[in-house]
């Protein structure tokens, strides 16, 4: 038994991976009624705020199973492709960043260097200089075609919540091959700047 | 919640229970030879337990116990409220003479010596220390010797009732049941008692585990500086296991054979309903505990007024709205197996 903040959006809804969108969407509103901010089976165990995270994490383990997750519900934050492909795999020595050198990203490349910041246009362009497709991206990483987009143009208003997008970003530069935390690091600023505007 | 009294001071009621037996007049060795002589073991230990005073506790263990006699078991109520007894009065009785300060005394060799017919055929009721302030907090002898007797009453079915608060003395017998029930009412006080106690009586069972593990001696360890909000079970396991993962991992085991029961009583609005799901929801998700939810009771007037007019006939009827629940509450409870496996 896993603490709260490492359930998977399949023990959040206290689901069997697999569990039809019908049983998804039957299991969301049950439990985000019944935990609801404010709710009795809540109180003293949660104050007013992790009550309201209570309840962004129902939310987010719904949309991510709804949205974005692969058939076998694989923990997001944790995705890891077990193979390759070996267009990419041979690139993986290079941990940080270096896209390809062909003239076209050249100049990309050496703004790419530490000082680049990695954002859903530059994280287009190191897939595009893979020779990568969003079709292939997202058959590798599991994560929708649409949310791929979405992430690239960082339509942050359409994706999940952030404990979302950070699996999202990391599965994304792992198959890049580009340091996951380092492209969250600036990725995550990103988000965090939105959210912060929207409040 | 009730604090508890340890000093002990007050001398033995010398005038309560007529059979006043020489002291240790029958050791437990030889209850339980006599006992198992008899009819061999229980079947079930039923606790009903749940940290908050006025709740319908003992409402809930004698109206439960009924409905078991009705299916034909052999039930023996046991009021536990050591020190607040009052099934009696449920059952509308006389106080007995004889009470479970007589055999914690020694007074009666066998528990058996003090069960005692009630107005409902083939239940018989063990009634609670009266006033005894020592047998509210017997010494540690004393009540393994206790809990040994009751694992071995002559009974299909043993329902203890059990006093308020979380000191370890009420925990220690819901822990000791096949099933620990917690009875809740849909208010905040309730709910809160409640956890509170789930807490407790897991942290008292992680305690009584296998002192070689050092589990008690990790936790310790990592116990949170004050203020700051104390480890939930799923977090001591994961700390546990960081540090030891054997240990990690017998204590994880512990905690999957913990598993409490929930009634929810006195129900009076729709929204109750869902009380009894959403606290099983947020024990699993928010402590790691597992609790199984058994139904909920409704808050029915023509229940109120036979406690009031102590007259328990009213319980026996079949049919009623309440009968009908409290027998779903049973039928769950009896589909579940005893832990008597598990049980050292």
């Amino acid at each position: 038994m896993k603490p709260f903040d490492q359930l998977d959006p399949w023990e959040m809804l206290g689901l069997a991976p697999g569990a039809t969108a019908d049983e998804i969407r039957r299991a969301y509103e049950l439990l985000s009624s019944r935990l609801a901010p404010g709710s009795l089976p809540l109180y003293s165990i949660a104050d007013r705020e992790e009550q309201l995270d209570v309840q962004q994490r129902i939310r987010a383990a719904y949309v991510a199973l709804l949205s974005g997750l692969g058939p076998e519900g694989n923990r997001l934050d944790v995705q890891v492709p077990t193979t390759l492909p070996t267009s990419s795999a041979n690139e993986v020595v290079a941990p940080a960043s270096a896209p390809p050198t062909d003239g076209a990203t050249a100049t990309q490349q050496s703004t790419a260097a530490p000082e680049t910041e990695f954002n859903g246009d530059v994280l287009r362009r190191f897939r595009e200089t893979r020779g990568l497709t969003l079709e292939t991206l997202s058959h590798h990483t599991r994560i929708r075609r649409h949310l791929l987009e979405l992430l690239e143009a960082e339509r942050f208003d359409e994706l999940p919540e952030r404990v979302f997008v950070r699996g999202f970003v990391l599965a994304v530069a792992r198959e890049l091959g580009i340091d996951p935390e380092r492209v969250w690091a600036d990725y995550g600023k990103r988000w965090e700047a939105w959210a912060a505007a929207r409040c | 919640m009730r604090e508890p009294e340890r000093s002990g001071d007050l001398p033995p009621n010398a005038t309560e229970g007529a059979e006043n037996r020489s002291a240790g007049g029958g050791t437990e060795s030889d209850a339980g030879a006599h006992l198992r002589a008899s009819t061999g073991p229980t079947r079930r230990i039923i606790a009903i337990g749940g940290g908050k005073g006025g709740i319908g506790k003992s409402l809930v263990a004698v109206t439960l116990a009924i409905e078991l006699v009705r299916r034909g078991m052999r039930v023996v109520l046991v009021d536990c409220d050591l020190g607040g007894a009052n099934l009696h009065s449920l059952l509308g009785m006389e106080y007995p003479k004889g009470t479970l300060s007589d055999f914690v005394l020694r007074r009666v060799g066998s528990l058996a010596e003090l069960v005692v017919p009630t107005p409902v055929a083939g239940l018989g009721l063990i009634s609670g220390a009266r006033n005894a302030i020592q047998v509210a907090n017997p010494m540690y002898q004393q009540k393994m010797r206790l809990m040994r007797a009751l694992q071995h009453i002559d009974a299909d079915v043993a329902v203890l009732d059990l006093g308020a608060g979380t000191h370890y003395n009420v925990v220690d017998f819901f822990l000791l049941a096949d099933h620990g029930v917690l009875v809740v009412v849909p208010e905040p006080t309730s709910v809160e008692n409640a956890y509170r106690f789930l807490k407790a009586a897991f942290l008292r069972r992680v305690k009584a585990m296998d002192a070689g593990l050092g589990i008690r001696e990790i936790l310790q360890e990592v116990v949170r500086p004050g203020g700051q909000r104390p480890l939930v079970p799923a977090e001591m396991v994961l700390a546990v296991a960081e540090r030891d993962p054997a240990a990690g991992a017998a204590l994880e085991r512990e905690m999957a054979t913990f598993r409490p029961l929930l009634i929810v009583n006195q129900v009076r609005e729709p929204a109750d309903l869902t009380l009894g799901d959403g606290m099983c929801d947020a024990a699993r998700r928010l402590f790691g505990l597992d609790l199984i939810y058994l139904g909920h009771l409704r808050h029915h007037e023509l229940v109120w007024r036979a406690v009031r007019a102590r007259e328990p006939s009213y319980y026996e009827r079949p049919g009623t709205p309440f009968a009908l629940e409290l027998s779903a509450v049973a039928g769950r409870l009896l589909e579940l197996p005893t832990a008597g496996g598990i049980r050292p």
